[in-house]
């Protein structure tokens, strides 16, 4: 699963909304990989200490480093 | 009859008045001008309808993506698409005979996107199989 990190939730925007929905598979499927993206660099600290790979939006290395995910 | 609006950029949709109407317009895309995009438009529609059957009775694999930005996936859909023929062209070429080879590129992994998740239910769980290992 590759997801984005803000988007709406149950009709609200949600700015964590990826990390809430990878915490939801991961219960049912551990081994499922997921790569979040997002340009809050806030976010990639936070997906270190949840255990997902992580991907900058603005990076212009994105394409690439998702090719090799 | 699945319909895809292509607009030139978001800002397009603030000219719809009431907006986009879910009922009458499927997926918004916003154009590029790659035309792979025309090609990436026609294999989500086909992945959506095909994704139950090929998962429960083929085991194929299925690529999730959760994208609300309608400009980032319509170029990152092209990219992932692209992606997966460059991949399914190489294991057909390694196939043994012309059925095996066929077989190999329809066995390509589909691509679901969704756009918005509700509170409690993850937008996969409709297809179980597709996650089991």
């Amino acid at each position: 699963m590759i997801s984005d990190v803000r988007f709406p939730r149950g009709g609200e925007e949600d700015p964590l909304a990826g990390f809430a929905l990878a915490q939801a598979i991961r219960a049912d499927n551990p081994e499922l990989p997921i790569v979040l993206e997002s340009a809050d660099a806030e976010n990639a600290m936070r997906a270190v200490r949840h255990g997902l790979h992580y991907l900058d939006k603005t990076s212009p290395n994105f394409l690439r480093t998702l090719r090799v995910f | 009859m699945p319909v895809v609006l292509l607009v030139l950029t978001e800002a397009d949709l603030a000219d719809l008045p009431g907006g986009v109407d879910p009922k009458a317009i499927d997926r918004v895309f916003v154009w590029t001008g790659d035309a792979r995009m025309l090609l990436s438009i026609i294999k989500l529609v086909e992945d959506a309808k095909n994704v139950e059957h090929d998962t429960s009775t083929a085991g194929v694999r299925v690529i999730i993506l959760v994208e609300d930005s309608a400009r980032r996936y319509s170029s990152f859909l092209s990219f992932l698409y692209q992606e997966l023929m460059v991949q399914s062209e190489s294991l057909v070429a390694e196939g043994v005979n012309e059925l095996h080879r066929l077989m190999r590129m329809r066995a390509r992994p589909k691509i679901l996107l969704a756009t918005t998740t509700k509170k409690r239910s993850p937008p996969i769980a409709v297809f179980p199989n597709t996650w089991s290992p």
